[in-house]
């Protein structure tokens, strides 16, 4: 093994909620989004990164890859159970500081978005890359980027105005 | 990205908001609108109100109840035993050595039409190979990437299920996983699907035209293992498709519902159904 590689699974391991709460946001699912992380991590691991890459940008990358490639034929195929499975919600029930809304609410509203405005908000709402960065994970022009990012936000917040009743 | 689009349109509108959210406006931009939220309470109405959206998804995904599974977190810690097995599972990992395997092949994608008409070029070789162990390949296909009717593999793309392995009569030992269909942003309608068998295999896309589907872009993949297993294999070559998919998509792939529903309609969907 070379020092690379141990630097490479050391900024992996810290680098995994945060690619676990990408997968989440792709997936909608708990279950699933193990599972993405899991496949991500495995690919990682077996075919490494360009020397020159940055292994964060990569690594979310990868993910995206992964998922639109295996999980999503998959999820095509058992789309009628998703929707009945029950929600994995680790701190269920609390409802955020700010908008007072469940945590379920703002997850499921975020599953009912189109994916790739799904991903673009996670990728810079969520995550904090630049336009150019979440570009170039998701592999679209940073135009296309923003205005997904603002089409998504702009959904989202209706869905937020009818749940949350003026006060 | 100063825009010059962005000169004609309001800059109270959610585009130019929610980009000034992220600071991502020209500096000339910024400036104006922290101007009209100073001035304009409305404006900043609007402002709060994207703002609200992020702070939500920020509170509901934090990243501190965020999980991750020991199974992972293991594989990252103990690289002897992680990951897949190797033939040398005790020994030194071999791991390091592919790690620069994939970056030319990164770098060619960059270029997508031009790769995937390589690609395309790429095809008819590629299945010219599989198809011929014991027969000759089966024309049109090869030559041209043009199922039509009498191609074996034609049924497989008009009626199988996405997630599916059927075996492609007529041809050598070879399997046709169905994996997505959806639409494109001219409207047609397209799968993808991997063609092969065990050993190698081919990741495609092909579209429905008139009566027939057209190749569109293929790549050389690991290999059809089983109906559920995951490739892990080629993943540079798989991924290359996967943009492919992605640049051509036109919102989401078609669940299993409106799949059935073009089976059904044997391909000849309305637009925008």
């Amino acid at each position: 093994m070379t020092v690379k590689e141990e630097v490479g699974r050391a900024v992996l391991l810290e680098l995994l909620p945060r690619l676990k709460r990408f997968c989440l946001a792709l997936t909608g699912r708990e279950h699933d989004a193990d599972d993405l992380l899991q496949m991500t991590v495995e690919r990682l691991l077996s075919k490494g990164a360009p020397a020159d890459a940055d292994l964060t940008k990569w690594s979310f990358r990868v993910c995206k890859n992964i998922w639109i490639d295996e999980v999503r034929a998959r999820k095509v195929r058992s789309a009628t159970s998703i929707d009945d499975a029950p929600e994995v919600n680790p701190v269920d029930g609390e409802r955020t500081a700010v908008a007072h809304l469940s945590l379920n609410q703002v997850r499921s509203a975020l599953k009912d978005l189109p994916e790739e405005q799904r991903m673009a908000i996670s990728l810079v709402a969520l995550e904090g890359f630049s336009y150019q960065e979440a570009a170039e994970i998701m592999g679209s022009p940073i135009g296309t980027v923003m205005s997904r990012l603002s089409r998504a936000r702009a959904a989202l917040a209706a869905v937020f105005d009818e749940a949350v009743p003026s006060h | 990205m100063s825009d010059d689009h962005k000169k004609g349109a309001s800059i109270f509108d959610d585009d130019v908001l929610s980009t000034y959210l992220d600071g991502e406006l020209a500096e000339a931009d910024m400036l104006a609108v922290e101007k009209a939220v100073a001035a304009d309470p409305a404006v900043r109405a609007r402002l709060d109100r994207l703002r609200r959206v992020d702070a939500a998804l920020g509170a509901a995904l934090r990243l501190d109840t965020i999980s991750t599974p020991d199974r992972v977190k293991d594989m990252l810690r103990a690289p002897a035993s992680a990951g897949r097995a190797n033939e040398d599972a005790n020994s030194v990992p071999v791991r390091g050595g592919d790690v620069v395997r994939f970056p030319t092949f990164f770098r060619m994608r960059t270029a997508l039409p031009m790769a995937a008409a390589a690609s395309l070029a790429l095809v008819a070789g590629y299945v010219a190979g599989l198809m011929q162990p014991s027969s000759p390949p089966a024309p049109g296909f090869a030559i041209a990437g043009v199922v039509n009717d009498a191609h074996p593999l034609f049924s497989a793309l008009e009626t199988t299920p996405s997630g599916e392995t059927v075996a492609v009569k007529g041809a050598v030992g070879e399997i046709v996983r169905l994996l997505l269909t959806y639409r494109t942003n001219e409207g047609a309608l397209c799968r993808e699907f991997d063609i092969g068998d065990a050993e190698r295999s081919l990741r495609s896309v092909a579209c429905r035209g008139a009566d027939a589907w057209e190749i569109k872009i293929a790549a050389a993949a690991g290999g059809i293992t089983s109906a559920q297993a995951y490739e892990t294999a080629s993943a540079g070559d798989v991924s290359f498709i996967a943009d492919y998919v992605d640049a051509t998509m036109d919102g989401d792939p078609f669940d299993a519902e409106d799949e059935k529903a073009a089976i059904r309609a044997e391909w000849r969907l309305p637009e925008g159904e």
